[in-house]
């Protein structure tokens, strides 16, 4: 029923895509060019010709972004193209699948990855399966826990950010943009105080978040056929239902065992209360207190409130020259014009830039608990790895374990060796790519298509410059990685704002090229690229 | 000296001041076998106008609370009762004895390194926004109590220390959850943050990162300082010196820094330790064995630096245990072995002397590195060049054999100079003028005819250039300033100057005519410099003017479109009691340009194009070069010539400057962007966050 409606909307506009169905022997990604976020289509050879499997791997993007996908484009060849709406991309999952997603996958809680996620974007399509990271497990103990801590920081930066926002308005656009990223939804707009009062800043309205509704949503579609799964990396091997050979792997989030010994649940449920878990909670607790502030650790005889100190009849002068105000009040004291106390060395506002500092930490750990999964094209083939946006933490981690695969052992450096899809970190950010030699003993760019896959290997990255650089210092993609990409790739990397014809490099085999040309397809919705898989037919396994 | 009561004259003036503080931190001072070493008492000099705060001449510490919506009641140090008991009894409860231990720690830091340093020492100048003006600081000021947050850190923008406070979230045998940590109440801590704030007053430049040693060195100096402290007190150095059975080189508490952040963060031991680390699978302390390789594993600042903490203190070792062998074998009568149980306490005694005459020295000649350091983009290599040469022209004789310490330690731990082909210590010295100039790079083309100069001299025999050299210092150093500013030199410091010789500034002078001064000597070496007897010596050392025809991007006067800017910063004279006692004067000099530099390597070439003096916009950032110049003003001579890794029209360098800044392909792990820090608001809070003190 409601597949027909879907349909005739789409009919409405003029035109029904075309299903997406790989050949024999072949598996397309499909990159969808939603804006400054991640959205991916994966067709993998299925039990019936017409029957693939299907694999999305998130939907977002920040708001704003999808304006000026084709920004370089339309400048270099003066045109207009316009927007990818979110709807068109949708609406375009919806016809290529028929209406049915075999696995959803969703990386990490973030708005660029989540924000296209609404009930009615995703109208009319079932799930059979959503993949989440471990850390989305409700049952999971240490999950939970860093859910705690994590909603407990976040109360508490939100708070910091509207007292800030009180003394220092224009301190606050950084971590509004932070806090923009956990909090999600399609708003170009997003106002912190907004949403903020909109949720109540409570610990339940949290629980609202665009982004956690995106998160229901395809948790609800999946429950309907029974298919919810959380990922531990290195647990075993994953199998893709209905897919041939297909196999996947997750690499993070990495359960670390520092952090579960150093959240002891008993400190936990004693300090909860009172909010002093954590640095960030104590910070949260001191904004709970008002402009009077939070507890003081010393006694009240030690102690002068700061409304009061410059009139103290007898301190009072000592802080009127020595740190100074901005207007003297009370006692008629003035300070002299000969003062060593101006504004410059103050720190009134000081404290609270530990906010923006906590926002970026939260940011950086719901990045590095990141899904990272490597789909293998039959035993001992070609990899894709998805990175989503793994940070350095979560790189680290990879290559600490192994799988084990029947009598064999799989390691990350193996499963690395034969990758020829690499989906960047992190809009190829700074720190969301590790470089490193391949005698490393971290995963790193060297590790990847070392084997008979180093002549294949492509990245996609998935970034709008133009957007990104109306962003304060984000410089997405990072030039020096991505420069080191292009070498990797002999040219072949995929931007979501860069046309086909502008990727080409100077310097390429006109032959090379041209057979990457034949692989992939180019609209102003997204990229397909077609990946010859031999291990799909079931072929006996190579030997690792 | 002027006193203010009749029949005070009658008392003499106090040497110092004896204040009490925690030894370490007040977690070592809750151990019951720590008792002994919990608090300690020291001497810092006495103030006799110190006010409440306190606030003295170099100090001053100011206890706002924000969190708290507080401040906190300044002390008296000279309330009687508290003079009478040597300060306030160490305590965590007491806000005001937290204001004592900074201020005591910070000055005793300052004395360190003023004695090192022949000089009084300065805070780093004052800058409005927008204006080219500085003023001067008087007082670093010192908040203990300025956040709630994991951190402590110098703002080298406001010209002060915030150290923060945190509760402890993790329960085990050294943590109670819940209880609160003050960083301003660590020894090490403080010290270690006051020496960034007197790094910073030597050296502006050095926390812009241009290469991956800069911030890694700021860091480790910082320790350095703090860990060599612990040597000056005589009870904790006897106490870890028994323990130990004399051998520095196991476990001690000299050898760490910050033990109770350490614990609080949840690492279990001391935030760090120059001697050794827990071994994660054993749980077990074991020395740190050098390691020529590390530094091409390393890059982030606090790790790189503790390889440089490591290597210093590794040259501590090697005199140490040289210096205390004669004493082991009168001890063992000659068997070297000590016999079980505790050592006699005349030996613990000699030993603690030994030790700390020994790190006094070591300490001294760090400190002493630094003046022999080129102005910017400063490298563990250019360090140990500057301790060396440092150390062997105050003391040519090197009878301990610390210069050869050094040399092997820091080889052991892969730091030697670049390029160098040999490893003998003599080596790492700084070039003289005469070598400078003699060595002086063949020109690429003929210098360019600069209208009202002379072409410049290129070659010089000895004599001549021995002649030549004289003649020029003599009359830098005879110059009465002219009248007329140089155009490029706009008083920046006082509005006009006082026509004075060069030189004639004295140890003694207060602090605001100290810093004052630079400018009116600054302005006299510019003169002599660019338009006097110095210019025939430019080339050799490292200066690029107009006759080398330079980029368009490196900065002209700002008066005169033809003329390349060149600054000259920081004249400071330093007086130091040298070999056989003799006063050792140094005349300091430090000389940069400056050039607009492109993130976009295609953009430079197009702004470095011959005749391009339109710049579509202003540079990502500055490529600085430039030179230290050591003059010796009793022979006459340039002692010393430390240039800066390439000129400033050298391209290579640029390039590299540039790939580091953009994600650096240079360092070795993470594409980790030095950009970030660049432009952070607080350099020092971005790295001293969570766990890395």
């Amino acid at each position: 029923m409601a597949k027909t409606t879907a349909k005739k909307k789409a009919a409405a506009v003029g035109e029904v895509a075309a299903r997406l169905l790989p050949k024999p022997g072949e598996v397309i990604v499909r990159m969808y060019r939603i804006g400054h976020g991640d959205c991916f289509l994966l067709a993998f050879e299925g039990d019936a010709p017409d029957k693939p499997v299907y694999v999305l791997i998130d939907c977002g993007y920040k708001p704003g972004s999808s304006k000026l996908v084709h920004f370089k484009e339309e400048q270099a060849r003066n045109v207009v193209i316009g927007p990818n709406k979110i709807k068109d991309i949708t609406q375009n999952i919806r016809d290529a699948t028929g209406g049915h997603i075999d696995v959803a996958v969703i990386t990490h809680e973030h708005q660029d990855h989540v924000n296209g996620i609404t009930a009615k974007n995703f109208a009319g399509i079932s799930i059979s399966e959503t993949w989440f990271a471990w850390t989305e497990n409700p049952e999971d103990e240490l999950a939970n826990a860093l859910r705690v801590k994590f909603k407990d920081q976040l109360i508490g930066l939100m708070g910091a950010r509207n007292r800030l926002a009180a003394v220092d308005p224009d301190a606050t656009e950084k971590i509004d943009r932070l806090i923009e990223f956990e909090l999600g939804g399609e708003d170009e707009q997003f106002n912190a105080v907004n949403a903020v009062h909109a949720l109540g800043a409570a610990a339940a309205g949290l629980e609202n978040s665009a982004n956690k509704q995106s998160m229901k949503l395809f948790k609800d579609l999946a429950r309907k056929e029974g298919g919810i799964k959380y990922l531990r990396p290195h647990e075993k091997v994953i199998a893709v239902p209905r897919a041939k050979a297909l196999r996947a792997f997750a690499l993070g989030p990495p359960r670390d065992e520092a952090l579960l010994e150093s959240l002891d649940p008993k400190g936990r449920e004693e300090f909860h209360g009172v909010g002093l878990a954590s640095s960030g909670n104590y910070l949260a607790a001191a904004v709970a207190g008002g402009a009077a502030g939070g507890d003081s650790p010393f006694a009240k005889r030690y102690r002068l409130d700061t409304d009061k100190a410059f009139a103290d009849p007898q301190h009072g002068a000592f802080f009127i020259t020595n740190y100074g105000q901005d207007a003297p009040v009370g006692a008629g004291v003035q300070p002299s014009p000969s003062s060593s106390a101006p504004e410059w060395r103050r720190i009134d506002k000081e404290w609270l830039y530990s906010a923006e500092q906590l926002a970026l930490d939260m940011n950086n750990a719901t990045n590095n608990a990141s899904l990272v999964l490597a789909f293998e094209l039959g035993k001992g083939g070609k990899v894709l790895l998805f990175a989503a946006d793994a940070q350095r933490g979560n790189w680290l981690s990879w290559g600490r374990k192994n799988w084990r695969d029947g009598n064999d052992v799989i390691t990350t450096k193996d499963l690395l060796s034969r990758a020829v899809l690499y989906k960047v970190g992190h809009h190829c950010s700074h720190n969301a790519t590790l470089n490193g030699k391949i005698s490393d003993e971290w995963a790193n760019l060297s590790w990847m298509a070392t084997g008979d896959a180093a002549g294949e290997f492509t990245a996609m990255i998935t970034a709008v410059r133009a957007w990104a650089e109306t962003q304060k210092g984000w410089d997405h993609p990072l030039k020096a990685i991505k420069d080191e990409l292009l070498m990797k790739a002999s040219g072949r990397v995929f931007q979501t704002d860069t046309a086909f014809a502008a990727m080409k490099p100077d310097d390429a085999v006109e032959a090379d090229w041209t057979t990457f040309e034949q692989r992939l397809t180019e609209t102003k919705l997204y990229f397909d690229y077609r990946i010859r898989c031999e291990g799909c037919e079931w072929q006996p396994a190579r030997r690792p | 000296m002027a006193s203010t009561s009749a029949g005070s004259n009658l008392i003499p003036e106090p040497l110092s001041r004896k204040l009490r503080v925690f030894a370490f931190d007040p977690s070592v001072a809750a151990q019951f076998d720590m008792a002994g070493i919990s608090e300690m008492t020291i001497d810092v000099p006495w103030e006799r106008n110190l006010q409440p705060g306190p606030v003295g001449d170099y100090i001053e510490v100011i206890d706002a609370d924000p969190a708290s919506g507080a401040f906190y009641r300044p002390v008296d140090l000279n309330d009687p009762r508290v003079l009478a008991q040597q300060g306030l009894p160490p305590s965590e409860t007491n806000p005001q004895f937290h204001q004592q231990m900074v201020y005591a720690v910070a000055m005793a830091t300052i004395v360190h390194f003023e004695r090192a340093l022949g000089r009084v020492a300065l805070w780093s100048s004052h800058h409005d926004k927008g204006s080219p003006e500085e003023s001067f600081v008087r007082r670093l000021r010192i908040y203990p109590h300025a956040l709630r947050d994991r951190n402590a850190f110098y703002s080298p923008e406001k010209k002060a220390l915030l150290f923060g406070y945190f509760p402890v979230g993790i329960k085990d045998a050294n943590n109670t959850p819940g209880t609160l940590v003050f960083t301003c109440l660590s020894h090490d801590i403080i010290a270690h943050e006051t020496t960034h704030a007197l790094l910073d007053g030597v050296h502006p430049r050095f926390n812009e990162p241009i290469n991956q040693d800069v911030l890694a060195f700021h860091e480790a100096f910082a320790d350095i300082v703090a860990l060599f402290q612990h040597f000056s007190y005589p009870g904790v150095l006897r106490d870890q010196i028994s323990r130990t059975r004399g051998n520095l080189a196991n476990e001690n508490l000299l050898g760490q820094l910050a033990q109770q952040f350490g614990r609080a963060s949840g690492r279990g031991n001391a935030l760090r330790d120059a001697l050794g680390d827990i071994d994660p699978k054993t749980g077990k302390w074991k020395p740190k064995e050098p390691d020529v390789r590390i530094l091409e594993r390393t890059a982030e600042p606090h790790a790189r630096g503790a390889i440089l903490v490591a290597a210093v203190f590794g040259a501590f070792l090697k005199v140490y245990r040289s210096r205390t062998l004669d004493l082991y074998r009168i001890a063992t009568e000659g068997t070297g072995v000590l016999r079980e149980g505790d050592i006699h306490p005349d030996l613990t005694r000699r030993l603690a002397d030994e030790a700390a005459r020994t790190a006094s020295y070591v300490l001294q000649m760090c400190i002493r590195g630094i003046d022999y350091c080129p102005p910017v983009g400063v490298t563990f290599s250019d360090y140990l060049r500057g301790v060396i040469t440092a150390d062997y022209d105050l003391n040519p004789d090197d009878s301990s054999g610390y210069r050869l310490a050094f040399v092997e330690s820091f080889r052991q731990w892969g730091i030697h100079a670049h390029g160098a082909r040999s490893t003998s210590v003599d080596t790492l010295f700084w070039p003289t003028g005469e070598t400078a100039f003699a060595e002086m790079p063949e020109r690429d083309s003929a210098p360019v005819a600069v209208p009202g100069q002379a072409a410049p001299i290129d070659d010089l025999t000895v004599e001549d250039y021995q002649r030549a050299e004289t003649q020029a210092i003599l009359s830098l150093l005879n110059d009465q300033e002219s009248t007329a500013g140089p155009d490029q030199m706009s008083p920046k410091r006082q509005s006009a100057r006082t026509a004075r010789k060069l030189g004639q500034a004295s140890v003694e002078l207060d602090r605001y005519e100290a810093w004052a001064e630079i400018d009116t000597n600054a302005a006299i070496v510019w003169n002599w410099l660019i338009e006097g007897d110095g210019r025939q010596f430019a080339r050799s050392f490292g200066l690029v003017l107009e006759e080398d025809d330079p980029p368009p991007t490196v900065f002209r006067s700002a008066t005169n479109p033809n003329r390349v800017a060149v600054e000259v910063h920081s004249v400071r004279l330093a007086l130091r009691r040298g070999f056989r006692d003799v006063m050792d004067t140094n005349l300091l000099i430090e000389v940069t340009q400056r050039r607009r530099g492109y993130f976009d390597a295609a953009e430079q070439k197009r702004m470095d194009r011959c005749g391009n003096t339109e710049f579509a916009r202003a540079g990502d950032f500055s490529y600085r070069a430039g030179c230290t110049l050591i003059i010796n003003p009793s022979d006459l001579s340039v002692r010393r010539v430390i240039k800066t890794a390439g000129t400033i029209a050298d391209n290579k360098e640029l390039d590299r400057i540039r790939s580091y800044l953009g994600g650096g392909l240079e360092p070795a792990n993470a594409f980790d962007s030095a950009r970030q820090l660049l432009k952070a608001r607080e350099p020092f809070a971005l790295l001293h966050r969570d766990g890395e003190g």
